[in-house]
């Protein structure tokens, strides 16, 4: 369902019956005729005139509907006064925009940690479902990553603020030092107008603890979009990124690794 | 048109701004599409946020794009503050970990598209005086035929003395925005300004404006930075919320700021 627009607000004259929260009002399109939902605003709560209470009305539209639509006519069983609709204080007139990302590809990889850190790169872009990207401004897109939920604690001094995954140490570096923990869930979000992002996962404290050993551990990875507030959709994954601590010909070697790619970032650790 | 962008052209129309032609040079028919760059509020009091606008607008036949890079890192700013000293915008550190989203202004044809900056991620405007931002975009390598080139623009700010009236009333137009604007990249802008206001005025709008859904990492952030027995109370209310991502962020940062048993 979309919103139309997402916040579109009538006057209503104090004086006469005020609407009840989710009450019903028929609207005329022009060509359509659809329902919208009143909420109606506390009865405390009126414009700063003093004279009219403002309520927001929504409609709703499904995939069919598009293109621009009008308010022509309109009634209010309860409140004839009804006289005009505003939107953000201007009459409404307002245009469905059902765009939402499409064609989400793994453009490429690299290891950026050129031998020295561990950082995979992979790139990815997307189109827009009416191929016009300016039409996915009201989407947005994100990253979601979750780790197990064994050993989770506060992230180290508390940035960010909320709980960290650590693997455990040793081998990994010690508990609470920086960048020993992992945000779980990691969530990014960002502008899906762009088409476009850049992801980068690493290990962000290469203090591996001794005595060494093979280690490794997962996160779960989707893409999801929103758009028009709607509920996350997934659009890739379940992509699974792999840090570990290997043994490897005799060495000890970091890596970073993704399940979309065969690229793999490695690191051969300075202390054996 | 949103009220961002109505906003954002008003400011364009009869604010201190810069309004530049299209460098690109392949106008067909029409006006040429402009690029205009301007501070939403060119005088703002201690506290407020800094925003800076980037409003495209293309020809009645080809949309535009302001291309601003990875992470903004074709933004280049630098600002000179009250006492003189210059403050270029941090180098972006070597990435690590975590997703870098590419920023563009798109304006499809015949129409306006409008991005936002909120410098307060890279400078500090607490100091009360004029300051001046000399921005640039750097360009792209590959340009596609619509991308935008800006040119050097210089912008001046007044900070006034702290006015908690004011700071309220910028806190509450942004909580306003990301409630109802339509458009992602106004509600993140929106979003982001109110999380770098640096004041326990901005408690309560945070808490409003956490019982939005989106952005809820930066708003408890805030939250916990600012750390005042109001703000613990809004992380202690959103720890009870029905949606499940909202409680676990808000009960792990209440956990990181030593409340094991959120208050009643």
């Amino acid at each position: 369902m979309l919103l139309w627009p997402s916040a579109f607000s009538c006057l209503l004259h104090p004086r006469a019956d005020g609407p009840l929260p989710g009450q019903p009002c028929a609207l005329a399109l022009i060509g359509h005729q659809r329902e919208a939902v009143g909420k109606g605003r506390q009865a405390s709560e009126t414009a700063s005139d003093g004279c009219y209470t403002e309520v927001d009305l929504y409609l709703a539209f499904d995939s069919t509907d598009t293109g621009t639509y009008t308010v022509v006519s309109y009634s209010w069983a309860f409140c004839p006064v009804l006289d005009r609709w505003f939107w953000n204080g201007n009459e409404s007139e307002g245009s469905t925009n059902n765009a939402y990302p499409v064609s989400f590809t793994l453009t490429g990889a690299s290891d950026d940690g050129g031998g020295v850190t561990v950082i995979l790169e992979r790139d990815f872009a997307w189109q827009s479902s009416d191929g016009n990207p300016s039409d996915l401004s009201n989407c947005q897109m994100r990253e979601k990553v979750t780790y197990s939920n064994t050993n989770n604690s506060p992230c180290p001094n508390n940035n960010p603020p909320q709980a960290c995954y650590y693997p455990p140490s040793p081998p990994w570096p010690v508990n609470g030092t920086p960048g020993s923990g992992y945000p779980n869930p990691t969530l990014v979000e960002g502008p899906a107008s762009a088409c476009g992002f850049k992801d980068y996962n690493s290990i962000t404290n290469l203090s591996f603890v001794k005595p060494y050993s093979g280690s490794s551990f997962n996160g779960t990875q989707y893409y999801q979009y929103s758009c028009n507030g709607g509920d996350w959709t997934n659009i890739y994954g379940p992509t699974t990124i792999t840090r570990s601590l290997q043994n490897s010909q005799g060495k000890w070697v970091a890596t970073a690794s993704a399940s979309d790619t065969t690229k793999t970032s490695t690191y051969v650790l300075k202390v054996q | 048109m949103t009220a961002k962008l109505r906003k954002g052209l008003t400011t364009v129309l009869i604010g201190g701004s810069v309004l530049l032609g299209l460098q690109t040079g392949h106008v067909r028919g029409g006006p040429a599409p402009t690029v205009a760059v301007a501070l939403e509020k060119a005088v703002i009091t201690q506290h407020e946020p800094v925003i800076v606008d980037f409003t495209a607008c293309g020809s009645s036949s080809e949309g535009a794009d302001v291309e601003l890079g990875y992470d903004y890192e074709k933004v280049e700013v630098k600002v000179t503050d009250p006492d003189g000293r210059v403050w270029p915008k941090p180098r972006p550190t070597v990435p690590q970990e975590g997703l870098k989203f590419r920023e563009v202004v798109r304006a499809a044809p015949g129409a306006a598209g409008v991005g936002s900056i909120v410098l307060n991620e890279w400078f500090n405007f607490d100091r009360v005086g004029t300051y001046q931002i000399n921005l640039s975009v750097s360009p792209s390598g590959d340009s596609p035929p619509a991308e935008m080139q800006v040119p050097e623009t210089s912008l001046t700010l007044t900070v006034l003395p702290r006015d908690e009236a004011s700071l309220a009333s910028a806190c509450a137009d942004l909580v306003i925005t990301l409630r109802d604007s339509k458009s992602f990249v106004a509600r993140r802008t929106a979003a982001t300004a109110l999380a770098r206001v640096d004041d326990p005025a901005a408690v309560p709008f945070l808490a409003e404006a956490l019982k939005q859904r989106d952005f809820r990492p930066l708003l408890i952030e805030a939250l916990v930075h600012l750390n005042t027995p109001d703000a613990v109370k809004a992380l202690v209310s959103a720890s009870r919320s029905s949606d499940e991502e909202t409680s676990r962020l808000a009960r792990a940062a209440l956990l990181g700021l030593g409340k094991t048993e959120p208050p009643q």
